[in-house]
């Protein structure tokens, strides 16, 4: 009996160690509390190894760290937008259009979703905010033989008011890909990119924009410049922006391995009102800046003044080199055409999808996949080195920074 | 490194091998004998050197159940499906999972068989047991398994018999089997067969996230519906037919065989349920004949030899031609797409691929003295899929048009000594690896625009490992077992599977050192009897090859992970009463922990000492059955329930995010339960069963939701030439 005790006695603290561990299993700390003595706070969207992406806001974007260790609403975007109190994001995976609404005390949460099946074809590609409560969002199958669709959605109520189709371009071989649009005196006009699926290429005839009749979309026109050749207001970059008169300009990626065919990228513009480029404008921005460079963002600031990124395409072998040190920001004078790269260090900002202008300032994240990775401020009245290293970015180059946006005050 | 594994090879294939037919040698003339014969090949089983779990066949065949859910009920094993039967499977053992985890029938590596032959489709009442090896798998088995292998062996009843059952369940789902034998003792002419069908409609109800239909602003519709699945039907049907000469005074075996089988389902999701596909069929053949020759004291007293050589085809076809989308009510909600596989990339395409392998197994064991033994045996095998697609338009489908080709050579040479009167078994062993591989990819090579670029991989590495039981006294063993091993990645981690998994031509072989030990003791105590079991593992692997999360596109691709730890303890015990009762449990606790320090760009990791994503970290299950008071010998009624559990897990790293916000594969907790009524004679036996009791969302991976409530009724008849307990 006392063998056997001694024999049982093993497998029972066997056992005990089960039930002590199972007790015992890891729980991460939920430190998602905003910090109570910030006035602004800020959200951050931004990808983490592979697939993970998180939503986080920090009590000041200036000072302090970040870190997504507990922290942060975990998400999957490919698609971000800020607009008002809210983050918008395109959960592919899920197939949910996602509002996140920003709150003064510095907390975020998901408000509602929309279901993109059946909404508009494949997905939402293209989001685009048309006026203070609507969103004009469009999506396009590949192959989409000249119609694509487009919905508009009521952000206070979040739900899809109305929604159609409209034709795009068509010629065999060659098909259109959205980019990024805008709405102005009854029209909408929308830019993009063309491809040669046999060919396996991109397609640059000069610059080219599509206009359609708002809200009817319909009556497309295409309108084109020939001061270069590229797609413009790539779809999930920040592409598209106005200054205080009300001009609108594009981005023109015109690199090899984005859009173009290895020309000369730039802005094009189109005054207010307008439905037509400005053909006396183009900022040619490779030229001035070399190594290829090819434009991929911009945000605007104010007094003539935009702040965005380039991709040096002398430094690429190939497209998925753009996830790495390949990139720069620059400042650029709209008014005046001038150029400067700023003297921060090569990372792949060129990928950050909805940097931010605040209070007169210019904000992204650079994050050097080998390196240490900051929010960045860029001051448009300043030279090329008019910048301060912010927030840490815990983790270095394993997070890549996709959106920054400002909560609302009292 | 050529002529080392030319080496290999011409070593093995002329000194050959034998595997599963040990116990076939000794073939005993009747009934009474073959019971006592079977249960000292359990028994010799259970004390290999090596840590193994036996799931004695006998048991089960009066049970209407699959080979992934007896399994699942072991402890230190999970088996991750995606959905109802004919769905995707995944094992882990002990922390390891995925391809690391082989399969072998008799001997054989399933692993080129396709799906159809896969092991959940076996029916049970063909096997005569299930051996299942955790980390260190002995060199005998010849494959490259690393986190454990599944070794199922068939019956081999030396007798004429035939046994039949029918089943009928929820969803319609129907499984059919029949295997039988006939067998002469005077020439010792044999002939066998075997076949299955499997359907089910899988038209069971899901619910919850990403299960929603939107209304009309876009919204998805308030309220918790549920909805059927409608494009998961599976057929399955195989049949094998062995015929030759077994017994013989010149062959313990020497038989031809021929297997035949073919499946055709419907695709319902992609990597998640919000990939809704309602018209993308697969369907897939196989056609293997097979030669086996296997001789104990062959040439020489003590020389042992096993050969087995298959030409096999699989052919497998995606059609994904629909023009419409779906919602989860079934309904069409977008027409004139082009196809529903890729996600936002879809185009339609009907690939077909076509795998042609030449396989060679090869086993020879000689006993030097009593109580010592070598072996050699070699594995070889060499694939080369083809593919095709008819409308050649969607991206996805281009690298799988051009041949890829996937050769392995796995030769192990092994020693086991029996010391001190066999109380001390020490085997120890040492393994090859080589593999060559072309595989192709369509991506940015350079230049402006994606093309297809063809990789040729090839590599060697070695295996070491050592094994050891000691038996005090008839009634306890400390087992301890250590291997440094490799394994190659297999056709379809590298050429992808022509639906929902991509290739990934530049995966790297996983490496992994692994280390076990168990105390097992066994109490009798009269017609009672407790058996307890208790073990420890650590795993240190490098480049583990993992199934990555689903992407945009709704699908996936292998990856490697470079550095992962696991560590953990398992416990079972069991409890009999020889008249009436069984009761049994056990538990597992892992701790599987990524140590990388530094990603591959040199950043530091921060997640670094996190636990592995996606993996559970508890699990355990019970059972009690009961039989009526035995009559001369029969048990006539018996009835079970049992209940499963697997704690929640995170589908990413656990570190990082708000735990409330994180997407996590909630906790399981299943009961099953089961009654069978066995006619006077035990030749025909009723089961009824019901898993699921209580109806329980139940995921193993995330957003892929699990049948609920399965009810069904098998019928069994079982005939043989000899008086015999079933």
């Amino acid at each position: 009996m006392k063998q056997m005790f001694k024999r049982t006695s093993i497998t029972a603290c066997a056992f005990a160690a089960l039930a002590f561990a199972a007790c015992t299993l890891s729980c991460s700390k939920n430190d998602s509390t905003p910090g109570a003595s910030s006035d602004q706070h800020f959200t951050i969207a931004a990808w983490g190894n592979g697939d993970d992406q998180y939503v986080a806001s920090v009590p000041a974007i200036m000072e302090g760290s970040l870190t997504f260790k507990g922290k942060g609403i975990e998400v999957q975007g490919s698609r971000y937008l800020h607009h008002k109190q809210y983050v918008y994001l395109m959960n592919l995976p899920e197939k949910k259009f996602i509002q996140f609404e920003m709150h003064k005390d510095g907390s975020i949460q998901q408000k509602a979703y929309i279901l993109t099946d059946g909404v508009v074809p494949n997905y939402f590609q293209s989001l685009n905010v048309v006026d203070d409560t609507t969103l004009l969002v469009l999506g396009a199958n590949e192959g989409n033989n000249g119609v694509v669709g487009w919905a508009r959605i009521s952000t206070t109520r979040f739900v899809v008011k109305d929604k159609g189709t409209m034709s795009v371009p068509a010629t065999p071989g060659v098909e259109y890909y959205l980019g990024k649009g805008f709405v102005d005196n009854g029209k909408f006009i929308i830019g993009g990119y063309f491809y040669d699926n046999n060919a396996k290429s991109y397609v640059a005839d000069g610059v080219q924009a599509l206009v359609y009749d708002y809200p009817a979309m319909t009556n497309m026109k295409v309108i084109k410049t020939n001061v270069t050749s590229g797609g413009i207001g790539y779809d999930y970059l920040h592409t598209l922006d106005k200054d205080e008169e009300g001009n609108h300009y594009f981005v023109v990626s015109a690199g090899k391995y984005w859009t173009g065919t290895g020309g000369k990228s730039g802005v094009v513009r189109i005054k207010k009102g307008a439905a037509e480029f400005d053909q006396d404008y183009f900022f040619d921005i490779t030229t001035p800046v070399g190594k290829q460079a090819c434009l991929m963002g911009m945000n605007y600031v104010s007094n003539g003044i935009a702040f965005g990124t380039v991709q040096y395409e002398a430094d690429m072998t190939s497209l998925r080199d753009r996830y790495k040190n390949i990139a720069q920001v620059i400042k650029m004078d709209l008014r005046n055409k001038t150029v400067t790269v700023m003297n921060t260090p090569l990372s792949p900002v060129g990928m950050v999808r909805f940097p931010l202008v605040f209070n007169n300032k210019y904000y992204t994240g650079i994050a050097p996949i080998d390196g240490d990775a900051f929010i960045y401020e860029f001051d448009p009245a300043g030279d090329a080195n008019a910048f301060k290293k912010g927030l840490a970015l815990d983790g270095g180059g394993y997070v890549q920074v996709q959106l920054i946006a400002p909560h609302p005050v009292n | 490194m050529l002529l080392r594994i030319t080496g290999w090879c011409i070593l093995s294939f002329f000194v050959m091998p034998l595997w599963a037919q040990n116990d076939t040698a000794s073939l005993p003339a009747a009934g009474a004998a073959v019971v006592v014969e079977a249960a000292r090949t359990l028994e010799r089983v259970k004390q290999v050197a090596f840590p193994v779990t036996v799931v004695n066949g006998k048991e089960l065949r009066n049970r209407n159940a699959d080979v992934n859910r007896v399994l699942d009920a072991l402890p230190g094993m999970r088996v991750r499906e995606s959905g109802g039967m004919g769905s995707a499977f995944e094992y882990s053992i002990n922390g390891l999972s995925g391809k690391a985890v082989k399969f072998f029938i008799d001997g054989i590596p399933m692993e080129t068989m396709g799906g159809t032959f896969s092991i959940n489709n076996i029916p049970v009442n063909v096997i005569d047991r299930i051996e299942v090896y955790k980390g260190v798998t002995p060199a005998e088995l010849g494959g490259d398994a690393l986190g454990g292998a599944v070794h199922i062996i068939t019956r081999k009843d030396v007798y004429s018999f035939l046994d039949a059952s029918y089943s009928y369940g929820s969803f319609n789902t129907h499984r059919a089997a029949v295997s039988g034998k006939w067998y002469t003792p005077r020439s010792g002419f044999t002939l066998s067969a075997n076949g299955w069908v499997n359907h089910s409609d899988n038209n069971y109800q899901v619910w919850g996230n990403t299960v929603e239909v939107a209304d009309e602003n876009g919204r998805p519709i308030a309220g918790n519906h549920k909805y059927r699945r409608f494009n998961d039907d599976y057929r399955a049907i195989s049949g094998r037919v062995e015929a030759g000469f077994t017994n013989t005074a010149w062959a313990d075996q020497l038989l031809l065989s021929f297997t035949l089988s073919h499946q055709h389902k419907g695709i319902q999701t992609g990597r998640t349920m919000a990939f809704i596909y309602g018209d993308v069929r697969y369907k897939e053949k196989l056609l293997m004949p097979s030669i086996r020759y296997a001789k104990k004291n062959w040439l020489v007293r003590g020389l042992q030899v096993d050969l087995f050589a298959a030409l096999n085809r699989v052919e497998g076809s995606t059609i994904d031609t629909g023009s419409n989308k779906y919602n989860w009510a079934g309904a069409v909600i977008t027409s004139g797409v082009n196809g529903e596989l890729n996600g936002i990339r879809a185009q339609k395409s009907l690939y077909t691929f076509t795998d042609h392998t030449r396989m060679a197994v090869a086993h020879l064991g000689y006993q030097l003295l009593s109580g010592h033994t070598i072996s050699l045996n070699t594995n070889a095998r060499f694939t080369t899929r083809k593919g095709s697609d008819a409308i050649a338009r969607a991206e996805w489908t281009i690298p799988f048009r051009e041949p890829q080709h996937l050769n392995k050579i796995i030769s192990g040479l092994s020693y086991q000594a029996q010391l001190l009167n066999g109380k001390w078994t020490n085997s120890v062993f040492v393994k090859s690896f080589a593999y060559t591989a072309e595989a192709n990819v369509y991506d940015y090579n350079g230049g402006q625009q994606k093309e297809l670029i063809t990789y040729r991989t090839s590599k060697h590495t070695w295996g070491v490992g050592y094994g050891t039981v000691i038996k005090p006294d008839a009634n306890r063993q400390i087992k301890f077992s250590v291997e440094n091993a490799s394994r190659l990645p297999e056709a379809q981690e590298l050429l992808g599977d022509g639906n929902t998994i991509l290739n990934a031509p530049m995966l790297q072989p996983e490496r992994s050192l692994n280390m076990n030990a168990a105390y097992i003791q066994r109490i009798p105590l009269g017609k009672q009897e407790l058996n307890l079991e208790g073990g420890v593992f650590f795993r240190n692997t490098s480049n583990l090859i993992w199934l990555g999360e689903g992407d945009l596109f709704g699908t996936a691709r292998y990856e490697n992970i470079n550095k992962l730890r696991s560590m953990g303890i398992e416990a079972s015990v069991a409890y009999t009463n020889k008249k009436w009762l069984e009761v049994s449990a056990n538990a597992t606790w892992q701790d599987v922990r990524n140590r990388q320090r530094y990603t591959t760009s040199g950043a530091r990791n921060i997640v670094y000492n996190d636990r592995m994503k996606n993996m559970p970290a508890v699990m355990a299950n019970a059972e009690v059955r009961l039989y009526t008071p035995a009559a001369a010998g029969k048990r006539r009624i018996s009835v079970y329930v049992n209940t499963h559990f697997v704690q929640s897990y995170f589908l990413n790293w656990p570190s990082l995010g708000d735990p409330a916000t994180k997407k996590r594969i909630p906790q399981q907790w299943v009961q099953d339960a089961g009654i069978t009524y066995a006619f006077p004679g035990n030749a025909c036996s009723i089961t009824v069963e019901c898993r699921n009791l209580l109806n329980k969302q139940v995921y193993d991976n995330y957003l892929l939701q699990k049948p609920g409530k399965f009810a069904s009724v098998q019928i069994r008849y079982f005939f043989s030439q000899v008086k015999h307990n079933q």
